[in-house]
């Protein structure tokens, strides 16, 4: 309606809309529309894609610009004549303006003086258009004077409102509509009529009962002229719109990722929270100069990326970065954070890149775990290369190997690169394919193996399972292969160490036995089985305690021995009794050690029948010192009796002897010699002088006994043999006795120098007087050292004697040969002395040929 | 020559008291021979006798040493506590068969004279006199 009013309008007008800058203020007024007479006097089109600054930039001097904004900024009419040039040449016109709305009307003439008479009845003509306009246009109108009385109704406005237009002209509006007083619409009426002001408003109309558009505006006659229409469709889609737009805002401000525009400064024109988060300072990434950037980016090489490079530079040459780049954010406590910025270019109308949206996305946990997977992938590498002698395979379905590590590997001398993409086949020798496909088979079937081989000179043990797929098919199998050949010679090392210690433990005649600290027995071999009469059953189930196998009286030794096994790890062997399950009782010769794991191992020997033979022998030799003493009883009653029988004969006799000679001297001559007497009595004498004898002897062996007590010093004895011939020279001589002596060997004999007199004397005697009648008597006297003895003996080529005498000639009073004379107590003397001194004597006698005495003399033990 | 005033024969056997008193009655040394058949008996003759008079104490103890009731040892001991004023005056001799050395071992710590192995012979007495008694030298009864 209005732009028909425009086309049929007199004046020439212009139709300008705002241009605001940044800050909101008006920077300058588009030109929207000129009317045909406006085109003629501008010479210009009716759509001119140019603002008022650029095309009447020759009135700026003159205030043109001054006078348009104020017109559209204050909504007061406003009017100068200004200059400008029109094709070339400068015009010069009546400007007038007022704003309309969001839009400036600018009506521009002629100067008055310059406007013709038929222009005044051109403009008369074109109110009564207007009136024809008005009634046609969509939009109710109405018209008040300043008292508020209707000049003007439209036919529009009267249908809404439901009355009679013409009855309502002249009538006051607020009496005619008395539910308008006081509304929004009513102040808004005052109000421009007393500022002169247009006002637009949108509200629910008091009269309509609906949301309706009006616009008000002064007339020149100084009332109102007001156009309304119905708009409830519109603002129904409005409030849809602002609520989808409110809902659309709560999406965008709860978006976990960062969203935002920019403009071409890389300044943040819009952004939700979380991209707030992130551009803490309003920049986008490649405008964050600040010197420790929260941003960082790098090559896959690692450099770093210039910010020339981040998303947002890249999105403003036109690039579109999706997906985004990886950047490392550092925010202000440090903890980075990795995020993915993905950008992308926003042009104008006409293509012109004026900003940039961006979204950035949290990835920090993703690329964290892709980071530890491969870290752990580089760990298990560097496992599966430096497994001790061992070597790692996978092969697929087809027996190609995918993977192939370790030092067996390279011990084989084979590296990885030989094995990759080849079959088991193709690699290995015969021999060793032969042995490992059925393995692979068994894995890439889904079973698990394990198998040990030999190869290269190693034992190698092979474990191999499948390898799932994600849908849980077999894809692949693998097999970890150890080189257990020190383990193998470890392990034989071990049984043949076990083999021995189990040949050592079966020994029978040792007992071995296992036991804890606490006396617990809980195993024993064989030996101590059979000594101890448990049973192998009886000690695996711990019943059998040492306290229960020791009697009462061994406990304490057992206890000490268990407490030194404690303390120093092995206890004295000792000995001592054990009790078997029937009662009967044993010895035992214990040793025991503490292993190290605190089991202790006794070893036992049954010493029961040594320890019998020991009671058997201290027996016997108490047995034998009572005999002893017994004998020493008697040796000294027969001592004694010698003694008492040489005393007591002795008086009895020798008051024989007396009475004798006191009978000789009583008795007459002449019966003395008359009667037999005096013979008698010579008989009587020689008796009693041979009983002396007798008792003078045994007063010999007496003091023989006291004899051996007297130390023997060394005595020469060459000079006692000499000595003892001088004494027997007639009894020598007259037997014409030849003796031979040898005694250099035995300088000094260790023997009481009169018993050695007296030996000598014996047995010299002896051998002459019991010399053979046949021969002449040969005697040799020879010494020697035996040994621990001097050996003196006397040889002679006499009468001898029977084996059988030759023991009963040491006896006392024993007498072979009644042709000489003897006491019997010589040779018996002889042995008493020598063996009085620790010696012996030994006889060896051939009747008819001869004797041999030797008498063993104990040499004098080193002081 | 002079006699000893009293000797002192102390033995149990009879027979041997009766020869040496025959010996010694023959050699005519001592004016009374006095016998004692034990330790016991000599002890206390040996009391009276010298209590008596000064002529009737024994010189001269000729001492046996087995004994019963007292033997010559014995006696010995007892002898020592008598109080006698002649005891240092009185010759003891022991008439000795012993030749246990234990018995002369004791011997030696006791208050006698000498010892004579029996028999008692004329020869014996003598030569104890002579050593004894200077004073009194015996004659053989042959010179």
């Amino acid at each position: 309606m209005v732009e028909m009013l425009f086309e049929v309008s007199l004046s020439g007008l212009i139709l300008y809309t705002p241009v605001y800058d940044a800050a909101g203020h008006l920077d300058d007024l588009a030109v929207a529309y000129l009317n045909p007479v406006a085109q003629r006097l501008l010479r210009l089109p009716a759509h001119p894609a140019t603002t008022y600054r650029q095309q009447f930039a020759d009135t700026l001097p003159a205030g043109g610009w001054t006078l348009h904004r104020d017109a559209f900024v204050s909504g007061q009419l406003a009017e100068a004549d200004l200059s400008t040039k029109v094709h070339g040449r400068p015009r010069r016109f009546r400007v007038q303006g007022r704003r309309a709305g969001e839009m400036l009307l600018v009506s521009v003439a002629e100067p008055a003086n310059e406007l013709p008479r038929p222009a005044e009845e051109a403009l008369r003509r074109a109110h009564e258009h207007t009136v024809d306009i008005l009634e046609s246009t969509t939009d109710a109108f109405y018209a008040l004077d300043a008292a508020f009385c209707f000049t003007y109704v439209n036919q529009r406005a009267a249908r809404l409102w439901g009355r009679d237009r013409d009855a309502l002209l002249g009538r006051h509006y607020w009496t005619e509509f008395p539910q308008a007083v006081g509304s929004e619409s009513y102040h808004q009426h005052y109000a421009v009529l007393q500022t002169g002001q247009p006002a637009h408003d949108e509200a629910v109309s008091p009269l309509l009962g609906s949301w309706v558009e009006t616009l008000i505006y002064p007339t020149r006659e100084g009332g109102l002229s007001v156009f309304f229409r119905d708009i409830t469709d519109r603002k129904q889609a409005e409030t849809a719109l602002r609520r989808s737009e409110a809902q659309l805002a709560a999406v965008f401000e709860a978006l976990p990722v960062g969203v935002g525009v920019m403009d071409i400064q890389g300044r943040v024109t819009l952004a939700n929270r979380q991209m707030q988060h992130y551009l803490p300072n309003g920049l986008a990434p490649w405008r964050d100069d600040t010197p420790v950037s929260r941003w960082r980016a790098y090559h896959p090489d690692g450099r770093p990326l210039p910010r020339s490079e981040f998303p947002g530079a890249r999105a403003l040459r036109g690039e579109k970065v999706v997906p985004g780049t990886d950047m490392l954010y550092t925010p202000s406590d440090g903890t980075a954070v990795w995020t993915q910025v993905s950008a992308v270019p926003l042009p104008d109308h006409q293509g012109n890149v004026t900003g940039h949206a961006m979204v950035i996305v949290d990835i920090d946990a993703g690329k964290r775990a892709k980071e530890a997977l491969q870290a752990s992938e580089q760990r298990l590498r560097a496992l599966i290369e430096n497994l001790p002698g061992g070597a790692v395979f996978v092969v697929d379905q087809e027996l190609r190997y995918q993977l192939a590590e370790g030092q067996a590997l390279h011990q084989a001398g084979l590296a990885p690169a030989d094995l990759l993409g080849r079959t088991v086949r193709e690699v290995m020798p015969p021999d060793l394919w032969q042995q490992h496909e059925p393995n692979y088979r068994t894995a890439l079937a889904g079973h698990p193996f394990a198998v040990e081989l030999e190869a290269h000179g190693r034992t190698f043990l092979t474990r191999g399972v499948p390898l799932l797929g994600a849908a849980g098919q077999v894809e692949a199998a693998l097999a970890v292969s150890y080189d257990i050949t020190d383990h193998k010679q470890i392990e034989t090392a071990l049984r043949c160490s076990e083999e021995r210690l189990q040949q050592a433990l079966s020994i029978d005649t040792v007992g071995v036995l296992f036991f804890d600290l606490q006396g617990r027995i809980h195993d024993a071999n064989a030996a101590f089985q059979r000594m101890s009469g448990f049973t192998h059953e009886d000690f695996v189930s711990g019943r059998v305690q040492w306290d229960e196998i020791t009697p009462p009286e061994f406990l304490d030794a057992t206890r000490r021995s268990q407490q030194e096994l404690l303390t120093l790890g092995q206890n004295t062997p000792y000995e001592k009794q054990y009790i078997r399950p029937d009662g009967s009782r044993w010895w035992g010769l214990f040793a025991g050690k503490r292993l190290r794991t605190g089991e202790c191992v006794e070893f036992v020997l049954d010493i029961t029948a040594s320890k019998e033979a020991q009671r058997q022998l201290h027996e016997s030799q108490q047995q034998l010192q009572v005999v002893n003493e017994q004998l020493t009883r008697t040796n000294i009653d027969l001592d004694n009796f010698i003694y008492t029988a040489s005393h007591d004969l002795k008086a009895p006799i020798h008051n024989i002897e007396g009475l004798l000679q006191a009978l000789q001297e009583q008795l007459p001559g002449p019966v003395q010699h008359t009667y037999a007497v005096g013979p008698l009595l010579g008989m009587m004498e020689e008796a009693v002088q041979r009983f002396q004898r007798t008792i003078a002897h045994l007063s010999d062996v007496v003091k023989l006994q006291e004899a051996h007590e007297e130390d023997g010093m060394a005595v020469a004895l060459r000079p006692v043999i000499e000595d003892v011939c001088r004494d027997l020279e007639p009894h020598l001589a007259a037997a014409g006795a030849q003796i031979e002596i040898d005694v250099q060997e035995c300088p000094a004999v260790p023997f009481s120098a009169t018993n050695l007199r007296s030996v000598v004397y014996n047995l010299l005697s002896n051998a002459v007087k019991y010399r053979h009648p046949d021969r002449v008597p040969r005697v040799r006297i020879a010494c020697r050292q035996q040994e621990a003895y001097t050996v003196l003996s006397v040889q002679d080529n006499g009468l001898g004697l029977e084996p059988n005498k030759q023991a009963e000639m040491f006896q006392m009073f024993r007498r072979f040969h009644a042709h000489v004379e003897g006491s019997g107590i010589g040779l018996y003397m002889v042995k008493r002395m020598v063996e009085n001194a620790g010696g012996r004597v030994d006889v060896r006698s051939v009747p008819g040929e001869g004797t041999t005495l030797a008498v063993y003399i104990r040499q004098e033990k080193t002081p | 020559m002079s006699k000893l005033s009293t000797i002192l024969l102390v033995d149990d056997d009879t027979t041997t008291n009766f020869l040496n008193k025959l010996l010694l009655t023959r050699l005519a040394v001592a004016e009374q021979l006095v016998v004692a058949l034990n330790g016991r008996e000599a002890l206390a003759t040996v009391q009276q006798l010298c209590t008596a008079s000064d002529t009737g104490c024994p010189a001269l103890i000729l001492l046996d040493v087995n004994m019963p009731v007292m033997n010559g040892i014995e006696f010995l001991e007892a002898y020592q506590h008598l109080p006698l004023a002649q005891r240092g005056a009185i010759i003891i001799v022991l008439l000795t068969t012993s030749v246990s050395p234990r018995d002369l071992t004791r011997v030696q710590t006791l208050p006698i004279a000498g010892t004579v192995p029996k028999p008692l012979t004329a020869e014996k007495i003598q030569l104890l006199l002579q050593q004894h008694f200077p004073s009194f030298s015996a004659d053989s009864p042959d010179g």
